[in-house]
Order: C-alpha cells, then structure tokens, then sequence
C-alpha cells in the first residue's frame, strides 16, 4: 500500500518536474513511465533496467534514483543498493521529503535504528504532517521499548489525522501498558467505532475491562473480537474463563474446546478442561484432558496439582493422588496442604 | 498371691513396652505428636465393690480445619504488553471446600479399671500412653512415654488403650496413620468423700 502510495506521489512529482524538459528528458520519462508499469506488474528486475536507463539518459533524474530504490528495497530486496539510490536522489534534491522517509524505512530494515530514527526525523522537519513517517517514527521507537518517546509521535499522527487505525491501537497498547487503562479505552472506543471489526482493539478493550471487574462489558468484548476474528485463541480462552465465572459450564467447556481445536498444543486450555469436565464430573474427559496436558507439557505443576485434587477428592484414588502431589512438588509447587500431605504421608 | 501375681504381670508388660522395635523403632519428633485430651479415671480410696464410675469423659479436642492456601490466583492484572498466551489457568478448587484437615478423635473410648490394689495402697498418677492409631481407627501399638510411678496403673491403661477405637486423622481425601499422646490420670481423692459418707 505505501509502495503504491509512493509510486503515485512519485508519478505526480515526476509528470510535474519532467514537463518542461528537452527531448532528452522526454526518453527519460518514457523509460520512468515504463518502469512505473513494469514495477506495478511485479516485473522488478525489468523495472529496475528501465530506471538505470532513465537515469543513464539523464544522470541528475533524482526520481529515478528514487524509484530505482524503492524498487530495490521492496522488489528486489536489495536493502543496501535501495539505500544508496535513495542517497543520490537526496543529493539532488535535498527537499523530496519522501526520499528520508524510504531511506529511514530501509534502515529500519536493516537495523540501523539510529540511522532510521534521523532520516525519519529530517522528513519530518521538511513535512511535519507527514503521516506515515510520523507512525513509522513512532512504531521505531515502539519497537526499541522508548514508550515515552512513541506515545507523542502517535500523539502527533493523530493530531494529523484523528481516525488513524494504527495510531488509535498502537497508543491505546501503550496506554494500556503504562496502567493509564482510561485513557487507553477512550481510544480502543474510538478505534472500534471507526472500524468495527478490528478485533485486537476489542480483545484489549475486554482485557482492560476484565481488569477493572467489568465482566459483562469485558464479555461483550470478546464475542465481539471472535466476531471479527473467529479464530481468535486468547478471546476465546478468555472468555472461557469468564464463563466459568458465570457458572456456566458447558458454554465454558465449549470455549476452551474451540481453543484446542485451533491451537491443539495448548496445555493450559487442556488443564482448563480438566477443571470444568470435573466440575460437570465427567471424570473420564477430566482424566484425558489432564493427562493430555501433561504429555504436552510435562513440568507443568499447576496440571499435576490438579490432577492430584482430581484423584483426590473425585475419584478418591488416594494412592495416585499422591503420586501426583509428588510429582507438583517435585516440579517446584508450593501449596501448603499439598506439601503436608506429602511430608506426613512420608512418616 | 493375688498381689504378687499383679506385680508381676505389670513387671512383664513394663518389660515388653521397654523394648524397642516396630513403630517405635522410627526416631519421632516429639514437636509433631499431638497430645489428645487428659482421661481421668477416678475413684475412692478406698472401695468396698470395683466398679466402674460414671465420670464421662472428656471429649477430644475437635477437628480443626486448616484451609490450604491456593497458589493461584486469579484476577492479577493481566499483561498488557502481550497479546499472545493468556498467562492463567483454572484451579480446581474442590480443595478449598473439601481439604480439610480432621484430628484424630476417639470412637470408643472404654475407661482404663482403677486396680484394686491402687485404690486401697492410695497410688495415684498420670501415665501418658503415646498410641499408634491406625488408617482404620484401630490402635497398632501402645507404649508408656512417662510412667505414672506405678507399674500396675500404667498397665492398666496400656490394656485398655490397646482396644480403643479412634476416628483417624483425616487430611483431604486421605488418611492418616497418627502417633498421638493421652494422658491418663488416675485420682483417688475427687470422689473418696462421697465414697466415704455412704
């Protein structure tokens, strides 16, 4: 998309700067028009000839140098050619705003964040709405934990455009991570108003209103993040755990059997059956899911003291109760009356 | 003759209790031994009939429920940073209402006989019996942990302690083998008035 985006902006820049050149502009223009094409058929390595012609024909051609780039860094892949290019069409023309910006997204590419984080910068002094440097910045110092340098650069991004998906949800996140869940809300909700399928904006909004003990809200959150996203596993497994809440059982049970269908390897939704299925006592589905959580993951206490109340205090199967309590503690478990139980069983 | 024969018998059983082996075999650490209820047995000096006296007694200390602590608890903040597994998982709780832990109490508690040669010699004292309780309530072994001074008032109460039924000690679903110490006091002077005004 942003790919597509520059190329039009370089489409427009170009049809407005070559216009009044010569006739050997003209055949520069004629093979940046056929790159144009030949890049947005997929054909990079012809667009990218067509653009060393262009730029053969006329040397100082500072468009095609950066077209030359972006199809080096989005084509071809060729992070460090795609820099340079992108290098000499800032030499010639110091002010194309978007050259920065593509040359701060290939450092980013290549993990040069200090270098990403100035070419990003110097893009903004010259155009300081410039929307997708302004989330590209922000999402650069995101990525390097600077929480407190993210949160006013997507601050600054919504102040450009106050709907901005990414920006909402990012600062949102954000918000949500430094314990500042109000103002984190008020701009999920906005989030999901302007886009009413965005379903991680409503699973963080269930989250924050789980945390807050607003269950029925937090309820409400997740259907809706599985409306948007069916298979969404942590929705899902949240709000299983709501349901059991509720006492309702088999809508609960049906949730983390949803879980394991999409993520068979989850351990902790099988140790979570374990739990319901017992409630419901039915033991033999207990019995299966604890021990399929084991097999998943064998040094998991938390199923073997489980699975020890199981045989406990459902099957009054003391001998492989214990067995199990042994394993919990074995595996670093810490309940008291477990380790009691063990110690004066040992006497 | 019947004096000598008493002396004797509790001389052979003071023998036998001194005698390692079995259960006691195992080093006990006398912190963990709980000590039940003190069981008096009374009677007056002196007693024209042996007779059993209507003292009931005491009642064992009550089981006293110790809430297991969980390990997990549900309801911490939940990690905002990380969209990916939720970190939480569900406890059966069936031990928070059903893990208690219940004391070994008595089922039938017979009283130990005052011997007749105590009560006219006035011997008075507390033996205290340490009693190996089985899971299935019924006594495994009897040993006197401290004498009362006489030989045949301790093994009076070991004789009877051997046929006492207890309620084991219960710890969730499981039960407990217990080591439990009584006391047994043997009291000749709360009822020798009355005794002695009939």
């Amino acid at each position: 998309m942003k790919t597509r985006q520059m190329l039009s902006a370089v489409v427009a820049i170009a049809c407005i700067v070559l216009q009044p050149f010569p006739a050997y502009a003209d055949e520069a223009k004629k093979y940046y028009n056929q790159a144009m094409t030949q890049a947005a058929q997929g054909k990079y390595e012809a667009a990218a000839d067509s653009l060393r012609k262009a730029i053969a024909v006329r040397p100082k051609f500072a468009e095609a140098h950066h077209l030359l780039g972006i199809v080096y860094a989005t084509g071809l892949r060729r992070l460090p050619d795609a820099a340079e290019s992108f290098k000499t069409a800032i030499e010639l023309n110091p002010n194309m705003a978007e050259a920065y910006y593509d040359l701060g997204l290939v450092y980013q590419g290549q993990g040069k964040f200090a270098e990403a984080e100035q070419e990003l910068q110097r893009a903004l002094t010259m155009y300081p709405r410039y929307e997708e440097a302004l989330l590209s910045l922000a999402q650069l110092y995101e990525r390097q934990q600077a929480i407190a340098k993210a949160i006013p650069v997507y601050q600054r991004a919504l102040a450009v455009k106050p709907d901005q998906p990414e920006a909402l949800y990012a600062l949102g996140y954000l918000f949500e991570s430094q314990g500042r869940s109000t103002e984190a809300r008020e701009l999920l909700a906005r989030l999901v108003t302007v886009q009413p399928d965005h379903a991680d904006a409503h699973y963080l909004l269930g989250t924050i209103a789980e945390k807050a003990n607003q269950a029925s809200e937090a309820e409400r959150a997740y259907r809706q993040a599985i409306a948007a996203r069916p298979d969404f596993v942590d929705a899902h497994y949240n709000l299983g755990f709501l349901l059991k809440a509720k006492a309702e059982l088999p809508a609960a049970i049906q949730e983390f059997q949803t879980v394991v269908k999409l993520k068979p390897d989850y351990a902790d939704a099988y140790v979570n059956l374990g739990v319901l299925y017992a409630m419901q006592r039915k033991f033999d589905q207990a019995e299966q899911a604890y021990e399929e959580a084991i097999r998943l993951r064998p040094m998991m206490a938390e199923a073997y003291y489980n699975l020890g109340v199981f045989y406990e205090f459902h099957l009054k199967d003391t001998v492989r109760a214990l067995a199990s309590y042994k394993k919990y503690l074995e595996l670093g478990g810490k309940d008291d009356r477990i380790q009691r139980i063990v110690r004066d069983m040992r006497k | 003759m019947i004096l000598i024969e008493d002396w004797l018998t509790g001389f052979v059983i003071a023998l036998l209790l001194s005698i390692p082996g079995g259960v006691w075999g195992q080093t006990l650490d006398s912190d963990d031994i709980e000590q039940l209820d003190e069981v008096e047995v009374t009677a007056a000096r002196i007693a024209p009939l042996a007779r059993s006296l209507p003292i009931p007694l005491p009642e064992l200390s009550t089981a006293v429920p110790l809430p297991p602590d969980a390990y997990w608890k549900r309801g911490a903040p939940l990690a905002p940073l990380s969209l990916g597994a939720p970190p939480r998982l569900l406890q059966d709780n069936t031990a928070l209402a059903r893990g208690n832990r219940t004391r070994v109490r008595y089922l039938d508690p017979a009283r130990p006989a005052y011997p007749k040669r105590a009560r006219e010699m006035g011997w008075e004292g507390t033996v205290l019996l340490r009693v190996e309780v089985r899971t299935d309530g019924t006594v495994a072994e009897v040993k006197v942990e401290q004498t009362s001074g006489y030989t045949m008032l301790d093994q009076s109460a070991v004789v009877t302690a051997r046929g006492w039924r207890f309620a084991p000690e219960m710890d969730g679903g499981f039960t407990m083998p217990t080591i439990v110490d009584v006391p047994v006091r043997f009291d000749l002077t709360e009822y020798a008035a009355d005794e002695l005004s009939k």
